[in-house]
């Protein structure tokens, strides 16, 4: 991932308002991207290093007033509250100890120290070091790790040498407008359609805890993964953006998932395909056009009737003005599952050269 | 001097009909390569205007990261279906391998590499490259052309990666022959026919890249003919496997962490804030040091190279939670314990014993230790009879050295692979 393609989606989280952590190793300019994110913005930065803390100052510290004991907030968090939007940045989060770790829950996802609820407009993006890299790491409990998005801080040996040499560039943030209501229902229905066919990826508590300290799938990350995907869209960010971000929500495996899912979703849909032939549009890249014909072929098969059968050679037949090599491949399929009754079409003749020159038929067909 | 592009429907159309009868007759031999070899997006060179000595070579069809395959309408109309399909094969595999960002460092930096040819390191990644997916072409009725390198033929063995022929090429400065420039798809640096079309990006090429992997172990289950470095390619990228120097580290860190780390109240010492509000008498944190036990399973089914690297972790990972040397136990065992050490430097730890194997002693030796370990780590490879319990107060990590042995429900088990197996993936 490019330097550019995390600092667009720590824009689109923290547009999101949805807590980011930035992993990176000691000294590659973390703090320094998040002070400048803030600058832009206008709004304060309060930095919080959670291994010189202790759980009282994310939890509070009691205060006895009138015979009751108060959960007083430390001077940053009131500062941050005063000022009704800011950014809370909690540096070093696994170098602090696994008591303050659990301290940090509330104040990650809720905002609330102590007795003390911050601002909405509040935003908390933390930073870590890869616990094989800082001497002295602890990997994130997995309930801390799960609350938040992982972005990995990429280094670029070309952008730190320009650094040096002219200076390093402030990340240039645009804050996009909040999505539209259609958006963001656009981005829930998404994400429920797919766990609604992906049901084992609504939740898998990660085993080993080396892989525990990264995103995970769960009810609630795949909740960040709808409000980001709503965020991009009215972003307008670009895909690497949005994969980064949906990765680091819910781990490489099921992200992945979710993105080749949502690729494949634009396909036209076999049913309707099979209903209407005539308006199947092949889409323009070829191992696209390769897996719509392959749902259209595989739908009209297990039908196992002959009116599916042929509507299906329409279509092959009309993917072969535009994509020979795409409809043959699939007309070796259709041709294998030929339903009893059913002749076989004209259609195949027009692909005959072509599975000749490919060595794929030998016998004169009659 | 500019490159010309044609459009593909430029072409003769016997031409566009052998290229896509390949594209047919290739998927027809590996089936599970079907997406890659369509992702492939034909950019056609047109060098017909050019001096013959300065044309680009492109007879193995190049290609660039963006999924572009470079074609010379001479070279196709020379070539046949079996030798297209092979070379389409072959810069498809280069792509999915990610064969340009694995390209050693050394070669990206300094001058750029001249224009009309290749550096020699280039070459030889080449080569290197080619030799690694040229094994696995052999698939269906494909024929491996003879301008092709496979591993035979530069005298190495089958199913290596690049990166392990790359480094024994080196030492072979007589290393045979050169073979065809496979382009920027395979090294990563510029070439000088590259187009600027968008093509497929990062992020379609590793949707790509799952698919065809989800293809490969189905094709595997229902018909079994993948050859070995596809289906490793594969697992490898479906379910990659966690580095067990990590995973162990881990587990024992998170033992150490569970143990020392019940961070818990006391009102023994003052906290250091009890001045900020004296009439509120805090509790402050306390940390009890832990004690670790390492219990090391010396019967001779283990091997001593594994057996010292997994003493290496395990030594570096207590060390840099803060372990003192004091806390620690070493205790050897194959079918009794032997008597407690302090030490855990590889080479200082005697290995005492040899014979048949049971950690159920070696643990019941650990639960005799006082004051008693809170943390065991136990280096064995599973082919032994386990107690029904751990010592009591005890936590216990396994590394486990063999696959296939066993370890008991109530211990933390983490698979050490062999030593210095390298995924380069």
């Amino acid at each position: 991932m490019s330097a550019d393609t995390i600092d667009e989606a720590l824009a689109v989280a923290v547009r999101a308002r949805v807590p980011v952590v930035l992993w990176g190793s000691p000294g590659t300019g973390k703090t320094s991207v998040v002070r400048a994110l803030g600058e832009s913005l206008g709004w304060p930065v309060e930095v919080v290093i959670g291994s010189i803390r202790e759980p009282a100052d994310f939890a509070g510290l009691p205060v006895v007033s009138d015979g009751a004991v108060e959960m007083a907030p430390p001077a940053w968090a009131r500062r941050l509250f005063e000022a009704g939007e800011g950014l809370l940045f909690l540096d070093e989060l696994t170098t602090a100890p696994p008591a303050v770790q659990a301290a940090m829950l509330r104040v990650v996802l809720e905002r609330v120290v102590g007795d003390l609820a911050l601002p909405r407009d509040v935003r908390v993006v933390a930073a870590a070091n890869p616990p094989g890299e800082a001497a002295d790491g602890w990997e994130l409990a997995p309930p801390l790790a799960n609350r938040l998005v992982h972005l990995d801080w990429p280094v670029d040996a070309k952008s730190v040498a320009a650094g040096i040499a002219f200076g390093f560039p402030a990340p240039v943030v645009t804050m996009a407008r909040e999505p539209t209501p259609a958006q963001d229902a656009a981005a829930r229905a998404a994400v429920a359609a797919f766990l609604q066919v992906r049901p084992t990826l609504v939740l898998q508590v990660p085993t080993s805890s080396a892989s525990a300290s990264k995103g995970w799938p769960s009810p609630r990350s795949w909740k960040a993964v709808s409000v980001l995907m709503a965020a991009c869209d009215a972003a307008a960010a670009a895909d690497n953006a949005r994969a980064a971000l949906v990765i680091g929500a819910v781990g490489e495996g099921p992200g992945l998932e979710f993105l080749s899912w949502l690729a494949n979703a634009d396909l036209p849909d076999p049913e309707a395909v099979l209903a209407d032939p005539a308006s199947f549009e092949l889409p323009d890249r070829s191992d696209r056009a390769f897996a719509a014909l392959t749902a259209v072929a595989a739908v009209a098969v297990s039908k196992r009737d002959v009116e599916s059968w042929a509507a299906a050679w329409r279509v092959v037949a009309k993917a072969a003005d535009g994509a020979p090599d795409v409809a043959a491949l699939v007309a070796r399929t259709l041709a294998g599952a030929r339903p009893s009754g059913a002749e076989l079409p004209a259609e195949v003749l027009a692909l005959v050269p072509l599975l000749r020159a490919a060595g794929l038929m030998r016998r004169e067909v009659p | 001097m500019s490159t010309r592009f044609l459009r593909i429907e430029d072409l003769p159309s016997e031409s566009r009909q052998r290229l896509a009868a390949t594209r047919v007759w290739a998927a027809n031999q590996a089936p599970y390569m079907a997406t890659a070899l369509l992702a492939l997006t034909p950019v056609v060179v047109d060098q017909s205007g050019e001096h013959p000595d300065r044309r680009h070579d492109l007879s193995a069809f190049p290609v660039d990261e963006r999924w572009h395959v470079y074609v010379d309408p001479e070279d196709l109309a020379q070539t046949d279906v079996e030798t297209l399909g092979f070379w389409l094969l072959h810069q498809a595999t280069h792509l999915l391998r990610h064969h340009a960002s694995r390209h050693p460092e050394e070669n990206r930096g300094g001058l750029p590499p001249p224009l009309s040819g290749r550096s020699p390191a280039q070459m030889r990644w080449n080569l290197a490259a080619d030799a690694e997916i040229d094994d696995d072409l052999r698939a269906g009725a494909m024929v491996i052309p003879d301008c092709a390198i496979t591993p035979a033929s530069i005298g190495l063995p089958d199913d290596w990666l690049a990166e392990q022929y790359y480094d024994v090429l080196a030492t072979r400065p007589d290393y045979p022959g050169n073979s065809a420039d496979c382009g920027s798809g395979c090294d990563g640096c510029q070439r000088p026919w590259n187009c600027s079309r968008p093509g497929l990006g990062a992020l379609d090429s590793r949707l790509l890249g799952r698919d065809v992997a989800r293809r490969i172990r189905e094709h595997q289950r229902r018909r079994g003919d993948v050859p070995t470095g596809w289906q490793r390619w594969a697992d490898d990228l479906l379910e990659p496997t966690v580095d067990w120097r990590r995973a162990l580290a881990s587990a024992v860190r998170r033992g150490v962490a569970d143990t020392a780390g019940r961070v818990d109240f006391t009102y023994r010492r003052p906290s250091r804030r009890a001045t900020v509000v004296p009439e509120v008498i805090f509790p402050s944190l306390r940390q009890p040091l832990a004690h670790v036990a390492v219990v090391i399973d010396t019967s001779g089914s283990m091997s001593d190279q594994m057996l010292a690297q997994a003493l290496g972790e395990v030594r570096g990972v207590l060390r840099s939670v803060g372990v003192a040397r004091h806390n620690l136990r070493v205790v050897c065992c194959d079918a009794g314990a032997y008597g407690a050490q302090h030490v855990l430097d590889a080479h200082d730890v005697r290995l005492l014993g040899g014979g048949g194997t049971d950690m159920g002693a070696g643990l019941a030796a650990v639960g005799n230790l006082r004051p008693r370990p809170e943390l065991v780590v136990v280096l064995s490879d599973g082919h032994t009879p386990w107690p029904p319990g751990p010592p009591s107060g005890t936590r216990v990590v396994v590394g486990l050295m063999d696959p296939v042995g066993s370890v008991p429900d109530w211990a933390t088990s983490v698979p050490i692979g062999p030593v210095g197996a390298a995924t380069g993936w």
